[in-house]
């Protein structure tokens, strides 16, 4: 009977292919999009997965890039116990690199306390050192730059060339990786030098960077400094970041869901409506059947069968679409990332809506009257 | 016929009245029938006389408004929707004027379609669907469409699936009428000789009058009434 189901779809080609049209699209587009957002959550949560410690903020503080703090906070936060270090860092986004103007991509200008890095153990990510060397204490107050290995591919640069950063020249002094693309797009330099490239105000700083003696200890350390100082600052532990990103990223992903939940309503429409002409076309035929000895419940099976082969069709070529389309997204610079679940969802979803859908058809093909169709012969 | 066998199927006193708006058609008349294993009933009569709703009804496809209908003596008129459906495929084969072969599978499956419900249904169907093609002539042309087929080998292709279920009575419903003489009467002498070498049972419905003469019994039928029946001695 499979095969009969099957068959019976192939005879109007177009038409099936237009209902199985619904389900594709509905399915592509579900998988592009739930693969783009999927691919942002994993390269932010790959990043913040990197980083220890605590970030200390001003109070209400939205957006690092947006706010700035007493530069003075770096030594209140070292004495509170338990903190390693408290690094004060600078982060704008570079208005210019080799005087074009830097797009969505968003390279960061990285302003870090050289001095008190060198008893830190590094900057707050643990980056690899791929060639050059480490800042030191003596670089502070001189224009050099640790680049990202995303920077050093974009531009081409290597260890001596220099960069152009917002009309300022800077000599590269070494070339690191985190492993993530995210992280990869910064240009970091000690903290006087990144002042003068971004115009950051005198003595202010964008956050401070807290290193801890045991980094399991991270937890206490904030709720210590949110405890004295809660009315200036707000310390949040990095580990926390990923988390509330997470809670973030699956609301997008939810809404996703909807708005894919109502492309398949109308998809399932769509197929209601073509197997109802199907089988209302097939009046006679399903009548001979039934006359032949097939029950009613034989003539439900075989038009769910039909609806079943549109789910599945749809859902293949559908995920197959979505994949491609998500690998075009790819190319254009935007992580995405198809997971197994989202692949198997999908296909799996469709052919649930392809089941449903055939229901009603399925039921007035097996209540048709065998007699009322073979009557006008 | 012969005296004293019990019939395989019996209508008595069997009415059917359909609703048209406000009017009420009675399609048979009190019409009673009995059905004997070898018959080859022929019934005939003008359009509108109600030869196609005896047909469905002895077929057990239709049910009447008023009356009895027996299978193998028994009242039938308790079983539902799907114990008449396993009747069907049990004891019963179609075969319709237009043929209602599905256009998409060829001749081997379409013989094979009143059985394809039943699980493993090809392999245990296959060799017997090749052999009942064969018999009715259609050796060669067992994997054609039904559109790359004549009017009459379609006609044969589905007297061939009203067999596939070995069914003890065979209805044909004007089998000839969309088909010439020429291979009208081939496929009347392919239902002859089923009936007289394979001992089938045939009740057929027709205008064709050249069917008469090949009737163990004739059914004359004439606004929903049997008016006369005629034991036919001199049969071809």
């Amino acid at each position: 009977m499979l095969k009969l189901a099957l068959s019976n779809l192939f005879r109007h080609k177009l038409r099936t292919l237009l209902s199985v049209a619904g389900i594709i699209i509905g399915v592509a587009s579900l998988i592009a999009l739930v693969s783009v957002v999927d691919g942002i959550k994993a390269e932010i949560q790959d990043a913040l997965s990197q980083a220890q410690g605590a970030r200390v903020v001003p109070l209400n503080a939205t957006d690092p890039i947006f706010t700035n703090l007493d530069e003075g906070w770096g030594e209140k936060l070292d004495k509170i116990k338990g903190v390693k270090i408290a690094l004060p860092n600078i982060i704008q986004l570079a208005k210019s690199i080799e005087g074009k103007p830097v797009g969505i991509e968003g390279t960061r200008v990285v302003g870090l306390d050289v001095v008190k890095l060198s008893s830190a153990s590094g900057s707050g990510f643990s980056g690899e050192l791929l060639e050059g060397r480490d800042f030191r204490p003596s670089d502070s107050g001189n224009y050099v730059a640790m680049v990202g290995e995303k920077i050093k591919d974009d531009y081409g640069k290597f260890v001596g060339s220099k960069i152009n950063v917002n009309g300022t020249q800077l000599r590269i002094t070494g070339i690191y990786t985190t492993g993530s693309d995210l992280l990869d797009n910064s240009i970091l330099m000690p903290i006087d030098a990144a002042r003068d490239v971004t115009g950051f105000p005198q003595g202010k700083v964008s956050f401070i960077n807290v290193q801890l003696e045991d980094p399991s200890m991270d937890q206490e350390v904030v709720d210590r400094i949110n405890l004295l100082y809660g009315n200036e600052v707000k310390a949040t532990s990095l580990s926390d970041f990923s988390g509330q990103f997470g809670v973030i990223f699956d609301s997008i992903t939810l809404l996703v869901v909807v708005i894919a939940s109502i492309a398949s309503i109308v998809a399932a429409v769509g197929i209601i409506n073509t197997m109802l002409m199907s089988v209302l076309e097939r009046f006679k035929e399903i009548g001979a059947l039934k006359a032949v000895g097939w029950t009613n419940d034989n003539i439900m099976r075989m038009i769910l069968y039909e609806s079943f082969f549109v789910g599945v069709i749809g859902g293949v070529l559908g995920a197959a679409t979505g994949i491609a389309a998500s690998h075009a997204i790819k190319s254009f610079g935007l992580n995405s990332v198809v997971t197994p679940e989202l692949f198997i969802g999908t296909i799996l979803g469709s052919i649930i809506v392809g089941v449903l859908a055939g229901i009603y058809p399925a039921f007035i093909a097996s209540r048709m009257n065998p007699v009322e169709a073979l009557r006008y012969e | 016929m012969l005296p004293g066998k019990a019939p395989i199927i019996e209508i008595k006193n069997v009415s059917k009245e359909y609703r048209m708006g406000e009017t009420v058609v009675t399609a048979l008349d009190n019409v009673s029938l009995k059905i004997f294993e070898g018959d080859f009933l022929v019934i005939v009569g003008p359009s509108g006389s109600g030869k196609s709703t005896l047909m469905h009804i002895i077929g057990l496809l239709d049910t009447p408004t008023k009356g009895a209908i027996f299978v193998d003596g028994k009242d039938i008129r308790l079983l539902d929707e799907w114990h008449l459906a396993m009747l069907r495929r049990n004891k019963i084969g179609f075969v319709f004027q237009s043929f209602n072969l599905i256009p998409t599978l060829n001749a081997l499956e379409n013989v094979l379609i009143p059985v394809e419900p039943l699980p493993g249904s090809k392999e245990k169907f296959e060799d017997y669907a090749i052999k009942i093609l064969r018999d009715v002539g259609l050796g060669d042309r067992m994997r054609h469409k039904p559109d790359e087929l004549s009017g009459g080998q379609r006609q044969r292709v589905s007297i061939a699936r009203s067999l596939i279920n070995n069914p003890e009575i065979i209805f044909a419903d004007e089998p000839t009428g969309n088909l010439d003489s020429k291979t009208g009467n081939q496929v009347i002498g392919l239902m002859r000789d089923l009936n007289k070498k394979g001992k089938k049972t045939f009740v057929i419905v027709t205008h064709d009058q050249s069917l008469l003469d090949y009737a163990t019994r004739k059914i004359f039928l004439l606004d929903g009434k049997i008016v006369k029946i005629e034991e036919n001695n001199k049969r071809k």
